[in-house]
């Protein structure tokens, strides 16, 4: 079976639990640069948030206001103009509405159920579309019958007793107590049913934004990013289904906006997914339906009145099959948006709520002896105009444990692929005030060569790759008006190297990126992210039951034009993290340190320094 | 690079853990005294309590335990509260046996809470921040399950300007089988 027919399943099949060295293998084939973050990497790890995968897998860089929540940034295209696509269990889920910033703990997942995070710079297909860089977060049942975790953070930097000599110093806790708690049932032996409720309690208030989320609130007690999300799912025999429902009292950095804006966030989605068997290959699809819902919050100080409702529908159908080195395979899907909100001028809406994309996708392969030949094509139609993608992947085996893969795409993108703040204000939406211009499509031609091979017990890999962007965008943050073009071309560079023994396993990365030539836009982009950056991590098992994990990460400074701040200073970063099951496999607490050297981490210059800060978090699993 | 004696200590402790981990339980009890460091003035830390459990665990001792201080101001002094210190934590270590002395050292983290006066302090009574110490230490069978058990210990609490209170204790501990059910527990 080809690199890409197993991405194919990988994507689309996501019940099939892969072992964690299968998962690791696979991801290889999945997509070029990948990465894999499986439970037990982000059990050792001490994880208590979502975004700790992020962290892990070294991929995508994670830029975040508040320390909270995430928003994953990949170097493709013009890093940060592009969301990064996120399904689970390879099916679409709704994060936040238009307006909302696409971080990742909007997602209705518990960490208790995630099995691994599949993070992929792309191109491919995921979600049962072709597009650019994704997560899939793939999920499972927390337990058989009961589940619960409690987990709870501090940061480290408050006065303490020098309080009373100066009352001005900043004093206040940033993370509250997180709960989740599961409870399922086994419908046949291959047919759990789960369902997770997940409690979430941050306080938005480091020395570096407090003055704008206090600002932002009218309540006497320190402003939270608050509430439940709850979901019920169920997996089997190639079914897939999964139902949510959120509400938030949230108060997330909008970067169009640059700044805090509160929000009511209601919303409740639905997502039924099914692959079938057919003759030398599989077959898939799913329906999605999400109702969102965004208002003024009673407690907002701020005239910021949202007042969006969205419902959204989304179907898609795929296959895949192959003979005798052949190999043959297609979808199509479909997606309808309709929102409302209120336009610019004074008792207007939205003229155009409505958004509707069809796309379709098809693959044809050949493998030889050692050599794998796969081209995809895509296009996709909507009311901007045409979108269209082209894959050339070829992978090469001179040797047993070497291989060598080469990719070369084209890829233009709609703004309809991801309706978010940009995209509805130029639709008049006037809501949520926001500075950026309206979106324009985004091109992408990238090329990409790998290697990969084993020497003794070392896996090695290395990678180069170049890519050009034409876009007409605007990058999140305030910075510029009116629209501007985004043309260049950037090169990456990346080597890592793992080795896994009796109980111990190592891994080492490092990564260099820049600009070849460009716009000043373009320019400006790539400086929002580290330049350079290498990674050690260790994870040391003495038993089935203690794993003792570390990760030093070393990254470069970022430059971000147009703030008062500009620079971000380089960082290295210690993360430490032990977990012990207890009480057979009923129990698990785990202890987290990030940044415990107490660098100066920060990812944005209106966002918070993260200091040193531990997590405590308790499982329960019967 | 400070990884690598951590991961050489733990591996090499690892290689007699499979038998004696949580075998017993040592319930202490004991005092502390500040010898060095501190909140500074006008802060004057006292000689506290400490409580611990301690098994043995991967070739170490693991250990949970709280640490009490009273930390007083000058009585004429009413913007300057006095507060409790309260340190719970737990950790791990080597540790090794030479005769009727058991000799240990390890790192440990938890959290520090200070618990003000509640007429100076006003609205702010608690806090709470985070902790990481180390310590050195010698136990003592006195004879029969009794130990005598002596020890520095350095706790680091990281307020914004960062407080280190080096101290010395002592006490005594009495070690017990470790009953089977919760031995599986903690398994």
């Amino acid at each position: 079976m080809t690199a890409l027919l197993l991405a194919g399943l990988l994507v689309t099949l996501p019940e099939a639990r892969a072992s964690e060295a299968a998962a690791r293998d696979s991801v290889e084939a999945l997509c070029a640069g990948g990465a894999v973050v499986t439970q037990a990497e982000l059990q050792a790890a001490g994880a208590a948030h979502l975004h700790d995968a992020l962290r892990l897998a070294g991929v995508f860089h994670g830029v975040t206001v508040d320390g909270f929540d995430l928003r994953p940034v990949a170097a493709v295209g013009v890093p940060g103009a592009e969301p990064v696509r996120v399904f689970v269990d390879g099916a679409p889920a709704a994060r936040g509405a238009g307006p909302e910033p696409p971080g990742l703990e909007a997602l209705p997942v518990a960490l208790g159920e995630v099995e691994a995070v599949v993070v992929c710079p792309g191109p491919g297909v995921a979600g049962g579309a072709f597009g650019g860089p994704w997560i899939d977060v793939r999920t499972g049942p927390p337990s058989r019958w009961a589940y619960g975790a409690v987990s709870y953070g501090n940061e480290a930097g408050d006065p303490g007793p020098a309080l009373f000599f100066d009352p001005t110093l900043p004093n206040v806790d940033r993370l509250g107590p997180d709960v989740e708690a599961g409870a399922g049932i086994s419908l046949g032996e291959r047919t759990p049913v789960w369902a997770v409720i997940r409690h979430r309690d941050f306080l938005p208030t480091d020395p570096a934004i407090i003055d704008r989320t206090i600002a932002a609130s009218v309540r006497e007690r320190y402003p939270k990013r608050i509430g439940p999300v709850v979901a019920v799912a169920l997996a089997g025999d190639g079914l897939r289904v999964r139902a949510a429902a959120r509400q938030f009292a949230d108060l997330p950095f909008v970067p169009e906006a640059a700044r805090e804006i509160p929000l009511a966030h209601t919303s409740a989605q639905a997502t039924v997914s099914q692959t079938w068997a057919v003759p030398g290959g599989r077959a898939w699809g799913h329906v999605h339906a999400a109702a969102l819902q965004l208002e003024r919050p009673d407690w907002s100080a701020l005239a910021v009145d949202p007042d969006w409702s969205e419902a959204r529908a989304e179907a898609a159908l795929g296959a895949e099959s192959g003979r005798d080195g052949r190999r043959l395979g297609g979808g199509l899907r479909g997606v309808v948006v309709s929102a409302d909100g209120p336009g610019q001028a004074e008792g207007t809406r939205l003229a155009d709520g409505s958004v509707a994309l069809g796309s379709a996708w098809a693959r044809v392969g050949r493998s030889f002896e050692r050599v794998d030949l796969d081209v995809t094509a895509s296009g996709a139609v909507a009311g901007s105009g045409v979108g269209a993608g082209l894959l050339a992947q070829s992978g090469w085996r001179p040797a047993p444990r070497l291989g060598v893969t080469l990719a070369a795409s084209w890829r233009r993108t709609l703004p309809e692929e991801t309706p978010d703040l940009a995209f509805w204000v130029g639709r008049v939406y006037a809501g949520v005030p926001s500075t950026v211009p309206e979106a324009a499509p985004v091109e992408v031609a990238h090329l990409r060569l790998g290697v990969t091979g084993r020497l003794g017990a070392v896996r090695l890999g290395a990678s180069a790759e170049g890519q050009r962007t034409w876009a007409d965008v605007g990058v999140p943050g305030a910075v510029f008006s009116g629209l501007f073009e985004a043309d260049g071309t950037a090169a990456v560079g990346r080597v890592d190297a793992s080795w896994a023994g009796r109980g111990l396993g190592l891994g080492a990365s490092a990564h260099a990126r820049g600009v070849l030539s460009g716009t000043d836009a373009y320019r400006a982009s790539w400086r929002r992210l580290p330049r350079l950056g290498v990674a050690l991590d260790a994870t040391l098992r003495p038993d089935d039951r203690l794993a003792l994990w570390a990760r030093v990460e070393g990254r470069s400074g970022t430059h971000w034009d147009g703030f008062l701040e500009a620079d971000l200073p380089a960082a290295l970063l210690l993360d430490l993290g032990v977990s012990k099951r207890a009480w057979g496999d009923r129990l698990r607490v785990s202890l987290a340190g990030r940044n415990v050297l107490g660098a100066e981490e920060r990812t944005h210059p209106l966002g918070a320094e993260l200091a040193p800060r531990l997590f405590v978090r308790l499982e329960g699993r019967l | 690079m400070r990884l690598v004696p951590l991961l050489a200590v733990a591996l090499a402790a690892t290689a007699h853990a499979q038998v004696s981990n949580w075998s017993t339980l040592a319930p202490a009890l004991g005092g502390s005294a500040p010898v060095a460091g501190g909140f500074g003035a006008p802060w004057e830390t006292q000689p506290g309590l400490v409580v611990r459990l301690e098994s043995p665990a991967y070739g170490g001792h693991a250990r949970a335990e709280i640490r009490l201080a009273e930390v007083t101001a000058p009585a004429d002094d009413d913007a300057v509260p006095d507060f409790v210190l309260t340190a719970p934590t737990v950790g791990w270590g080597p540790s090794a046996d030479a005769g009727p002395l058991r000799l240990g050292a390890g790192a440990r983290v938890g959290i520090a809470q200070f618990r003000f006066d509640d007429r100076a302090a006003g609205n702010f009574q608690n806090e709470t921040e985070l902790a990481v110490g180390v310590w050195g230490s010698a136990a003592l069978r006195l004879g029969g399950r009794v130990e005598a058990w002596a020890e520095v210990d350095a706790l680091r609490v990281t307020l914004a300007d960062p407080v280190v209170i080096t101290s010395v204790g002592g006490g005594l501990a009495v070690r017990i089988d470790t009953p089977g059910w919760l031995r599986e527990v903690l398994r």
